[in-house]
């Protein structure tokens, strides 16, 4: 391309035919001054007796002679002058052209560059500017052919001002021509033109000289250059030929252009979607053996100091040593035989620390299958992955709550048919297994209340309630077992306090399950105080007992979903870790809150408010 | 045939009286307990033939008695079969790294099966 660009320019006939003319007519002077002045010699040196009137010819003949003889002298010097000037100003214009196009040259070569694309139009307008100026126009523009539109966009120009961004139709004027027979035209008299751009009629344009840009056999645009109204000049073949050059090359330029803006955009919107993810996207470079990464998830590692692997090597050595195999395995066989690359892991962030991740990817190939690139996706599925635990731990506790009572049922069942010559005996066991029926029902009714309340299909019947007396008749209730257990239970109310609106049986459950919490973790003899208070709009319920506390780490967790203090099993088995997390979601429900306040080995108190509901609203 | 001595550690009261009355109707000598620390001593003290083992008990865990039992040159010969209502997969395999001899689902098993099974167990630590 580069030594096309430069024989073309150095054998391209400049600014020679002023020169030719002007010594054409230094030729004519100069012969015509040295012929009469050897006529004059010739007859001077003859005798011409005294023929005074040829006499006198000659003379004046001699004097002409002389006279041009000066004048050639004269013009000799200022055409040599001129030449000089013409020919430094040539010498110049092929230094600026070589330069320029060195230029190009280079842009063209480091098109690869992103930065070209912003440089597009400013590379036009250099491509114009240098054609314009080499063909001593006084206009030139590019018209880009819009694919798409199936027409053609004025998209630079220099010189006359036409309307850039104005679209043309396809087969419009010279450009519509020139597209048509991806050949050059030269129209030297464009306003008697008949098929003229009724776009560009205003315009003063005189002579025109038009190329195709075409890449890779593909129209990409055209290329024109104008001379306006009042001059003389008119274009050729050779000028057409030189502006091919300007032609292919601007057509080089846009291609690339529009090549690195494709992707760019891809690019760029490999990005937007691998930053929106929560995360990471990486690529691995295969035959380079590097590994980039983007995403949210990765900018929080990066954020975080977690260590980065760049090679795939660097990368195994964070995975999991007992998943590792696996996954190497998978990624092997996705290579050989494309089959579907999906695994989840454990990677490591340091400290031995593991995080939980799916990964999936597909490998980029090259013309012969062989993988030259990974890209894949990393999430991070920890939170999924307890989720999963959380479950399962769930169904087991759930499945060993159910069969304990279940199993005791079955057998005291068939322990009684043994013996069912003994009426005391089958009595007796008869009676234990519907208490472990109780034990069951209630742990089922817990299950159901809780799904209910989740999924908020509760129905609730909302009366006006007096704490303390729901209270009082909850207490009533349990005092046999209270009794039992040799506890002291006191009950202290704030006078006055009005109603709370809510469903009394739900309230009931969550007093229930209170005050029997306290009392299976207050020992014998121990003291249990409840009390009903106000503060502000809210009413405050709580109870005091004198029980194994709660350790402070474990007070949050208190009112999860199965959640049990690390100390209860000491005490009991039977729970079902449903209790508490059964009493916030009724709590919240109402609208209320409840958290516990204790101290491991002293006691615990729980609390819950409620908002206490306005009379004269009700 | 000689008689068998077997312990139960057992906290659910109604658990521990079916198998109790169950296996005694066998002919076994029962002892009880109604969780691992007092299970530890009775192991010690009276030396049965075979020992059913809860796994969720208070104070001291199945699987911690077990170890214990295991640890402990007194007992570490007595053949242990956990009895539990947990078919975790993790606590079998632990159950079984910790030199347990059998592991028995009790909703799955009736008193007769597990009767049965006691005798198959002191046979087979016999041989």
């Amino acid at each position: 391309m580069m030594a096309h660009l430069h024989t073309s320019y150095e054998s391209a006939e400049l600014t020679r035919p002023p020169i030719l003319k002007l010594s054409r007519a230094y030729c004519v002077l100069a012969i015509g001054a040295a012929l009469l002045i050897s006529v004059c010699f010739y007859f001077n040196s003859a005798s011409l007796g005294d023929n005074a009137g040829f006499g006198r010819f000659i003379i004046v003949l001699n004097w002409v002679g002389l006279i041009m003889l000066v004048g050639a002298i004269i013009y000799g010097f200022r055409m040599a002058r001129q030449a000089k000037v013409d020919a430094a100003r040539n010498a110049e214009l092929l230094q600026e052209a070589k330069q320029r196009t060195m230029e190009i040259a280079a842009l063209y070569d480091t098109s690869q560059d992103v930065a070209v694309k912003n440089e597009l139009t400013a590379m036009l307008e250099v491509i114009l500017e240098r054609a314009k100026t080499l063909l001593g126009a006084a206009g030139c523009a590019i018209f880009l052919y819009d694919k798409e539109h199936d027409d053609f966009q004025i998209a630079v120009e220099v010189g006359v001002g036409m309307p850039i961004g104005t679209h043309l139709s396809r087969y419009e004027g010279l450009a519509g021509r020139v597209a048509e027979n991806l050949g050059p035209l030269i129209i030297n008299d464009y306003q008697t033109w008949p098929f003229r751009s009724k776009t560009l009629m205003q315009l003063p344009i005189r002579a025109v000289v038009c190329v195709p840009m075409v890449r890779g056999g593909e129209l990409i645009g055209v290329l024109g250059v104008h001379e306006v109204g009042g001059t003389v000049r008119t274009f050729t073949e050779a000028d057409a030929r030189l502006l091919s050059i300007f032609g292919d090359n601007a057509a080089g330029a846009v291609h690339n252009a529009r090549l690195l803006d494709a992707l760019h955009n891809s690019e760029e919107r490999f990005r937007i979607a691998a930053g929106c993810a929560s995360d990471i996207v990486y690529d691995w470079d295969l035959t380079a053996d590097r590994v980039d990464y983007f995403g949210v998830l990765f900018e929080r590692s990066r954020a975080n100091n977690t260590i980065i692997a760049r090679t795939r090597k660097e990368y195994w050595d964070l995975v999991h040593p007992e998943d590792r195999q696996r996954v190497q395995d998978a990624l092997r066989e996705h290579f050989e035989t494309g089959k579907p690359f999906s695994q989840e892991y454990r990677i490591g962030i340091g400290k031995g620390t593991y995080f939980n991740v799916s990964d999936r990817a597909t490998a980029i190939r090259n013309q012969k299958g062989h993988p030259i690139r990974l890209i894949g996706a990393v999430s991070d599925i920890t939170a999924r992955k307890q989720a999963e635990q959380m479950k399962s731990d769930f169904v087991s506790f759930v499945t060993h709550q159910l069969r304990t009572p279940l199993s005791g049922v079955k057998w005291l069942l068939e322990l009684a048919t043994d013996v069912i010559d003994d009426p005391e005996e089958v009595k007796s066991l008869i009676q234990d297994a519907r208490t472990s029926t109780e034990r069951l029902i209630r742990l089922v009714n817990d299950l159901l209340d809780v799904s209910r309340l989740e999924r908020g299909k509760l129905q609730l019947n909302y009366t006006n309630i007096n704490l303390a007396d729901l209270t009082a008749d909850v207490v009533n209730e349990m005092m046999p077992l209270i009794t039992e257990r040799r506890q002291n239970l006191s009950t202290e109310s704030v006078p006055g306090l009005p109603p709370v609106r809510v469903d009394s049986q739900m309230l009931r459950q969550v007093m229930l399950n209170l005050i029997s919490n306290a009392m299976k973790y207050t020992p014998s003899g121990g003291k249990i105080d409840i009390r009903i208070d106000r503060k502000n709009d809210l009413a405050v319920w709580s109870i005091r007992d004198t029980g194994i506390g709660i350790p402070t780490t474990e007070r949050g967790k208190l009112f999860e979903k199965f959640y049990r203090a690390g100390n209860v099993l000491a005490v009991e088995t039977e729970g079902t870790g449903l209790g508490l997390y059964l009493v916030r979601l009724i709590v919240e429900r109402f609208g209320g809150k409840v958290w516990c306040d204790s101290e491991e080995g002293v006691g615990s108190t729980f609390l819950f408010t409620l908002p206490i509901s306005d009379q004269r609203s009700t | 045939m000689k008689d068998i001595r077997v312990l139960l550690i057992e906290d659910d009261q109604f658990l521990r009286r079916a198998c109790e009355v169950s296996l005694k109707k066998r002919g076994f000598t029962v002892m009880t307990a109604v969780d691992g620390e007092e299970g530890l001593q009775q192991a010690r003290t009276a030396t049965p033939d075979i020992i059913l083992l809860d796994m969720l008990m208070p104070k001291l865990s199945g699987l911690d008695t077990l170890k214990r039992l295991k640890n402990d040159e007194r007992t570490q010969r007595i053949p242990v079969v956990i009895l539990s209502n947990s078919a975790a997969e993790s606590n079998i395999q632990k159950a079984s790294e910790l030199g347990a001899a059998g592991y028995i689902v009790k909703a799955s098993i009736s008193l007769r099966e597990l009767g049965d099974r006691v005798v198959s167990y002191i046979h087979s630590a016999d041989r």
